[in-house]
């Protein structure tokens, strides 16, 4: 089964009571037993689909723990952290999937050398692969989940979106059907307009394949460290760690200002050291050059780690603090059956 | 959240429809009409199937292909060389009425499927229809009539960018003007489809 295409729900055929199949999309379902055909509806226009909550309280907790480990985080918060509270939630999802289309056509301008005019290279490309959309369709307030990546192993399973703790849904089938085809359609211009400086046409075209609400189980966490708390969101399929909120490492923010500093420094000595070693004037300048924007970018490394290493944030989570971890991309591409032509 | 399996009836009589495949069009058993299925619902649909003119041994099956009669009205473009190539391969741009073929059948592999949707309607072939799915099957219909529209579109843009010359500029109007549905006969392999005609 690939990414694209899951199978849902079994439901009962109204003509015979045997088990009917359906996977995500499909609005025409077949009854094997009596070969009965059905048109397949939802009374709210949509179709919902809930993934099952795979993960256990102790495996959550477990690579909760790992994960207080990494990185530059507080010295002995693996010990020290006091889980205060850790449920199930299910989060609500828009995920759009289809076939992403496009024509573009424009122009590379390489740069010519002193005398030589710039080179304008025409460029015409078409773009045909799929693409896959989510984006979360509740406000979850900082709980920093942006999208969905539905593993292979994930198993949906029939529900009542009544009888399960989640947030209200808040942004409108429609206004998430044109965000998630109008992304996929940019995105397949965008793939497609590669080394072009200048577009002169561009067409793009979305073929759906699937459009479905997604409810997506995950574990929080929310645990004290030294009076003050903190959170983490943890996948609750693949156990991974979304997102979250640490203290960051005092001793590690003071060795970066430290080492920041010092190393900067050395470094922009050792590039002028080695301008004067070569003698020419030239040489000194553009070494010296060299030897600043270095230094600049370790200061500005350290600088990072000192003025915002006393809160760790993970995944996409917004504020001031050291960002860690992947941020959810919104949008997806499967190579699978992809049909360029670059030209 | 309630999902309904709403039964499909016959656009014709009004008897429930009965299928074994996941077709878009669809046998009345009761009265022998075609219903075509699409945005939740059935309505009746006409077709027309082709006569193979060419024979082999290998399994026979009907493939159902969208027919878009358009006219194509080009306003302005500019395609930077490939002007020498394009005189001595003879390739024109499309412009004015044509149809599009657009293979609707998931069965048939992309790779098939793109090569055929082009050179069937570039070439434009005539031929002769027959009553009856004679000597094969008939492939299930997967595509609806609004994606085989856009394909069509997209597969006119396909052609001018894969002509020789880099395509700079376009502005055109590509006006639908009906639609219809034509099996094809096709012969399969294990491993290999080719077109019957």
């Amino acid at each position: 089964m690939s990414q694209t295409s899951k199978i849902i729900v079994s439901l009962t055929c109204p003509n015979c009571g045997g088990q009917v199949h359906s996977e995500e999309g499909e609005t025409l379902v077949l009854c094997k037993y009596c070969n009965s055909v059905f048109s397949l509806t939802t009374d709210e226009g949509i179709r919902k689909i809930m993934y099952r909550l795979d993960v256990t309280r102790k495996k959550a907790e477990t690579n909760f723990y790992e994960w207080l480990k990494e990185g530059p985080k507080a010295k002995d918060l693996e010990k020290k952290a006091q889980i205060s509270e850790a449920y199930p939630i299910y989060l609500p999802f828009w995920r759009l999937v289809g076939r992403g289309k496009a024509c573009v056509c424009g122009i590379e301008i390489q740069k010519g050398d002193k005398d030589e005019p710039d080179r304008r290279i025409p460029h015409e490309s078409l773009v045909n692969r799929e693409y896959i959309y989510s984006d979360i369709a509740c406000d979850p307030g900082d709980l920093g989940i942006a999208a969905i990546r539905i593993p292979e192993h994930a198993e949906a399973v029939e529900f009542d979106d009544e009888s399960i703790v989640t947030f209200g849904v808040t942004e409108s089938r429609d206004d998430a059907y044109t965000e998630g085809s109008e992304q996929i359609k940019r995105q397949a211009i965008a793939d497609g307009k590669r080394s072009m400086d200048e577009v002169h046409f561009s067409k793009a075209f979305f073929f759906e394949k699937a459009f479905s609400l997604v409810y997506y189980p995950f574990w929080i966490i929310r645990y004290t460290f030294e009076d003050r708390a903190y959170f983490a969101v943890l996948d609750g399929i693949t156990s991974q760690i979304i997102s979250g909120r640490a203290p960051g490492n005092a001793g590690s923010q003071s060795t970066a200002a430290a080492l920041g500093g010092t190393l900067s420094g050395a470094v922009l000595a050792a590039f002028i050291f080695f301008g004067f070693a070569l003698g020419a004037l030239e040489a000194i300048a553009i070494l010296f050059a060299f030897g600043l924007i270095a230094a600049a970018g370790i200061i500005g490394f350290a600088y990072k780690r000192f003025r915002y290493g006393d809160e760790i944030l993970e995944g996409a989570m917004k504020g001031k603090g050291l960002k860690r971890g992947k941020k959810q991309q919104c949008l997806e591409t499967n190579y699978e059956n992809t049909y360029d032509m670059f030209n | 959240m309630s999902i309904v399996l709403q039964p499909l009836k016959c656009s014709s009589c009004a008897a429930p429809l009965k299928s074994k495949e996941r077709d878009r069009m669809l046998i009345c058993e009761h009265c022998g009409s075609t219903s075509l299925f699409a945005d939740g619902k059935t309505s009746p649909v006409e077709f027309a199937i082709v006569k193979p003119t060419v024979e082999e041994k290998d399994s026979l099956w009907y493939v159902p292909f969208w027919v878009v009669n358009t006219d194509v009205i080009v306003h302005h473009e500019r395609i930077s060389g490939g002007g020498i190539s394009r005189a001595v391969t003879g390739q024109k741009q499309m412009r004015g009425v044509r149809d599009f073929y657009i293979c609707a059948a998931d069965e048939i592999p992309e790779e098939y499927a793109r090569v055929w949707n082009m050179e069937l309607t570039i070439n434009q072939p005539e031929f002769t229809t027959i009553p009856e799915f004679k000597n094969g099957g008939r492939m299930v219909m997967t595509m609806d009539k609004e994606t085989a529209k856009n394909n069509a579109e997209f597969i006119f843009l396909r052609y001018e960018a894969e002509i020789p010359g880099t395509l700079l500029e376009l502005d055109y109007d590509f006006i639908v003007k009906s639609t219809k549905v034509l099996y094809l006969p096709a012969y399969k392999t294990t491993n290999n489809y080719q077109l019957g005609i």
